[in-house]
C-alpha cells in the first residue's frame, strides 16, 4: 500500500485487505444461516450498520463547520445524493446509473457496472442467486433511513457481457 | 513455422494433488481424468528429487523449473506456499515464466480472495477462467 500524504488518499484501504475480510465475513456467517435469503439479511445488516456511521461521518466531514448545512429535503436530491456523494466517498466512483422503475412507481434503481467490494468474488453455481452486494444495499438503507425515507433495500446481479459484475440496488420505498 | 503457444496449465497444491487443468489448444493427447491426476502426481515427485539431488547445499534448491523435450517445453513455478503452476508449451516459448508470474498475480487476485475457494480444493472459479482465456488463449489468426 503507498502512503500519500493528502488527506483523502490517507483515508484510503488497500482493496486487499478488505477483500480478504470481506471473504472471511461470508464464510463465517455462511456456516451460521440456512439459506441464501438469510445470508443476505445478515449482509444487509452489516452494511446498515457501517451505512449509519457514513452518513453522520461524510456529514460530518464536509458540513461540519458550514454555517448552513445542505438539508436533504426531495427523495430525488438524497437518492442523488446516494449515488454521487456516498458512492464516492465510499467507493471512489460514482454509480453508474440510478433509475426510475417503469413497474412500480415507489421503485428506483441505483446500478453499479463494477462493484468494488466484491469485485474479487466469484459466486458458485449451487448459491447462484446469491448477491454480496447487499452489504452495499444496506449502506444505501441506512442513509435513506438517516436522510428520513423509510425503504426496505435490496441488491441483484444483472451480468451483462461487458460487466459480468453489474450489480442493481433496487430502493423500495415504505 | 509455428507461433509460440500455450497448450495447457495446470495448478498442483501442495500434497501434489491436481487442483486446476484447463487446456488452451487442441493439439493436447485426450487424457482421463485419472491419468492426469496420475501425471501431477508423478510431476510432483520429480520435482521433489530434483531439489534432493541439488549439488548445492548452501541454498535450498527451488527443484525443477524448466523440462524440454522436442515437441513441448514444460515450465514450472514454484510460489512460496508450495503451489506449483506448470504451463505446457511450445519448445522454446520465450515467455513462459512470464505468463507464469501472471497467472500467479491473477491466481492472487481471483481465487484466493473468493470466499467460496477452499485452500487445497479444486478451483472452479469462472473469473479465473476468463482472466486466464483473457492472455493464454492464442488468438484464432495462429491456430
Amino acid at each position: 500500500m503507498e502512503l500519500q500524504v493528502d488527506q483523502l488518499k490517507s483515508q484510503q484501504v488497500a482493496l486487499g485487505s478488505w477483500a480478504f475480510l470481506f471473504s472471511e465475513i461470508i464464510n463465517y456467517n455462511l456456516k451460521r444461516v440456512d439459506g441464501i435469503a438469510e445470508l443476505e439479511s445478515k449482509l444487509n445488516w452489516l452494511g446498515y450498520r457501517v451505512g449509519q456511521r457514513e452518513l453522520e461521518l461524510y456529514k460530518f466531514r464536509q458540513e461540519g463547520t458550514a454555517k448552513n448545512p445542505r438539508q436533504h429535503t426531495s427523495l430525488i436530491e438524497v437518492l442523488q445524493f446516494i449515488h454521487t456523494h456516498i458512492w464516492r466517498s465510499l467507493f471512489g466512483k460514482t454509480a453508474d446509473s440510478l433509475e426510475k422503475s417503469k413497474e412500480n412507481a415507489n421503485e428506483y434503481m441505483i446500478s453499479d457496472n463494477t462493484p468494488i467490494l466484491s469485485r474479487s468474488i466469484s459466486i458458485p453455481k449451487d448459491l447462484k442467486n446469491l448477491s454480496t452486494e447487499s452489504f452495499t444495499s444496506g449502506i444505501v438503507e441506512s442513509v435513506l433511513d438517516g436522510l428520513n425515507f423509510k425503504s426496505k433495500v435490496t441488491a441483484h446481479s444483472v451480468p451483462t457481457e461487458q460487466y459480468p459484475q453489474r450489480t442493481t440496488i433496487l430502493i423500495k420505498l415504505i | 513455422m509455428s507461433f509460440p503457444i500455450v497448450h495447457s496449465l495446470w495448478i498442483l497444491n501442495k500434497a501434489g494433488g491436481l487442483v486446476y487443468l484447463r487446456s488452451f489448444s487442441d493439439q493436447l493427447p485426450g487424457l482421463n481424468t485419472n491419468e492426469q491426476l496420475v501425471l501431477a502426481g508423478t510431476l510432483h515427485g520429480v520435482h521433489a528429487i530434483c531439489s534432493r539431488i541439488s549439488p548445492i547445499t548452501t541454498s535450498k534448491s527451488s527443484g525443477m523449473q524448466l523440462l524440454e523435450s522436442d515437441s513441448f517445453d514444460l515450465t514450472v513455478f514454484l510460489t512460496r506456499t508450495g503451489t506449483k503452476f506448470v504451463l505446457i508449451t511450445t519448445p522454446g516459448h520465450p515467455a513462459s515464466q512470464a505468463l507464469l508470474n501472471r497467472v500467479y498475480e491473477i491466481y492472487a487476485d481471483t481465487v484466493m480472495k473468493n470466499p467460496f475457494h477452499i485452500p487445497e480444493m479444486p478451483i472452479r472459479n469462472e473469473m479465473f477462467d476468463t482472466a486466464l482465456d483473457g492472455f493464454l488463449r492464442p488468438p484464432d489468426f495462429m491456430t
